[in-house]
């Protein structure tokens, strides 16, 4: 357990140091602002585009740091740092799941310091209290990074870094659609991903309720998924040959 | 095979029964939770259905924004964008207030159809407007602005007054134009002459309004507030008919025996001038409206002194009343 917290924190601080994060983050918290400025465009219709454009605004980071991974895993293993790391204690099923961990981490902390400028930021310009729908919304999107890291790292371990990220972003994209596969029971939700269970973007701005009992399913739900997909991602690393 | 193989198959196996178990659960409480999924666009947008109208209804806003009018020649472009709108999100309450309503006038059929389909919309069965606007575009003449001889719509006066009355049932206390305009489409189902119609109508709502408790009520039926105003007017506007020019006309035979009817059932309590049906006061021998004399009411039998409401003893005289 004390190496994949290490191989973690390690993963979460190298992005979180970065200063090009919260440049961004500050980017998003301003895209979500100018959304005021859309009332005469959408006729009375940017109270509910604000919240729309932060949940999506912040989805998209959630992707994008899951990507990180996708960079980072061939990369290590390309200069021999992976090597270096295994050729101690450290096992090589814990450095991916170091490396889903850390991605979550990072992953939610970027995700939470979004979600909660665009809360102010929402509040303060219409000078309204922030719905529990719309916590309960933005909650759901952070909880998705935990399916989207076991899928970052299964590519990233399996294919090369230019292809690597490429594919997650297909995936994390065929994620949502595959409600169409849900009469098939173990490949709908089992082998293959529904990141749409996560999707409650439309609850948030029309403050429709979301039962905290579907939360909770969920989230296990996606922990499950990640378990899956890490354990099946550390046959092929255990085979795959690291200089 | 090595233990630690053995292990991470078995927790694979597991995570993996898991994942397809819970799945098993959570799809049909996400069905429940998000209905409208059944009505969106079966395009693969990763999720964005919501935020993709959003950027529909900004296009949408600022190509009809630049329009003169919409009419038959620009209100395809316009009828699809506003389909699109609600394929990434049929709970998109403006697209139908605003946006369909805007092509009405060009493509009626389309917009009942739409407002119709957003009737059965679970998450906008509260909504009021929008079987109101489906009756009203139902219940007019449309004629294409650029060819007015060509008739895009007939009146289909049953049709309306079912989205009437949805409005109604949908309201706890319904708008008094949803009301009048209900009214007048079931007038305009009977035919004929209109002021007879309305009267009939009205007088058969009183009378199921009447129906006691555990009576049978027919399915369709739909409390109408102040119902025994509406009533009395109609009477008295059955009673004085005005044709297109203003002038007034005699009554038919049939509206007066309906009117006498009215009169006996509804208001005999109501002490009405028989002539207008006009409200009288207490202790009023002609009435103040028409000048025709009336049944004196509200006062003391003894020393005819105006009796205060609900009076058991004269003021003036002390009579027992």
């Amino acid at each position: 357990m004390g190496e994949i917290i290490a191989i973690a924190s390690g993963t979460w601080k190298n992005i979180l140091r970065m200063k090009v994060v919260y440049f961004l983050i500050v980017c998003v918290w301003i895209l979500v602002g100018i959304a005021s400025m859309y009332e005469i465009l959408t006729i009375g219709y940017h109270k509910p585009l604000m919240m729309d454009v932060s949940l999506v605004l912040n989805a998209i980071a959630a992707s994008l740091t899951v990507l990180s991974v996708t960079f980072e895993i061939p990369r290590e293993l390309r200069q021999g740092v992976a090597a270096t790391l295994l050729t101690k204690s450290l096992g090589r099923t814990q450095y991916l799941a170091g490396k889903a961990v850390g991605i979550c981490v990072a992953g939610a902390v970027i995700c939470t310091l979004i979600a909660a400028g665009s809360f102010v930021i929402y509040s303060q310009t219409f000078a309204v209290t922030i719905a529990g729908t719309m916590l309960k919304a933005q909650l759901m999107l952070i909880i998705s990074i935990i399916p989207m890291s076991a899928m970052a790292v299964f590519f990233a371990t399996i294919f090369p870094e230019v292809v690597a990220p490429v594919l997650t972003i297909l995936a994390i994209w065929f994620s949502y659609s595959t409600g169409i596969l849900s009469h098939i029971p173990v490949l709908y939700g089992g082998i293959l991903p529904n990141l749409d269970f996560f999707n409650f973007r439309s609850h948030a701005v029309y403050l429709h309720p979301i039962p905290g009992f579907y939360m909770i399913l969920a989230t296990l739900w996606g922990i499950a998924y990640a378990l899956f997909l890490l354990m099946f991602t550390s046959f092929f690393f255990k085979a795959k040959d690291i200089k | 095979m090595k233990k630690d193989t053995v292990v991470r198959a078995l927790i694979m196996i597991v995570s993996l029964a898991a994942a397809s178990w819970l799945a098993l659960f959570l799809t049909p409480m996400q069905n429940e939770i998000t209905r409208e999924k059944r009505m969106l666009t079966k395009a693969p947008v990763a999720g964005l259905h919501k935020f993709l109208a959003d950027v529909a209804w900004m296009r949408f806003v600022n190509y009809a924004g630049g329009l003169a009018t919409i009419d038959t020649t620009n209100v395809d472009k316009v009828s699809e964008m506003l389909k699109s709108i609600i394929a990434y999100d049929p709970n998109f309450i403006e697209s139908y207030q605003s946006g369909i309503l805007s092509i009405s006038n060009a493509d009626p059929k389309l917009a009942v159809k739409i407002l119709s389909e957003a009737c059965s919309n679970p998450h906008l069965r509260s909504n009021v407007q929008i079987p109101f606007y489906a009756g009203f575009i139902l219940s007019r003449t449309i004629v294409d602005q650029n060819n007015p001889d060509k008739v895009l719509s007939q009146p289909d006066y049953a049709a309306a007054a079912r989205f009437f009355r949805m409005a109604m049932q949908r309201s706890g206390h319904p708008e008094p134009y949803i009301v009048s305009n209900y009214i007048r489409a079931k007038a305009k189902m009977r035919g004929g002459d209109e002021y007879y119609a309305m009267l009939a109508v009205l007088y058969e709502e009183w009378k199921m309004s009447r129906v006691k408790k555990g009576d049978f009520l027919p399915s369709d039926y739909c409390r109408i507030p102040d119902i025994e105003a509406r009533l009395m007017r109609a009477a008295r506007e059955a009673k004085y008919p005005i044709d297109d020019d203003g002038r007034l006309v005699k009554p038919s035979k049939a509206s007066l025996e309906l009117i006498a009817k009215v009169q006996k059932e509804a208001f005999a309590d109501n002490h009405l001038c028989v002539n207008c049906i006009s409200p009288t006061q207490p202790g009023d021998k002609f009435c103040s409206v028409c000048g025709h004399q009336v049944a004196v009411w509200g006062v003391c039998s003894q020393c005819k002194q105006v009796l205060p409401a609900n009076a058991n003893f004269c003021p003036s005289c002390g009579k027992r009343q």
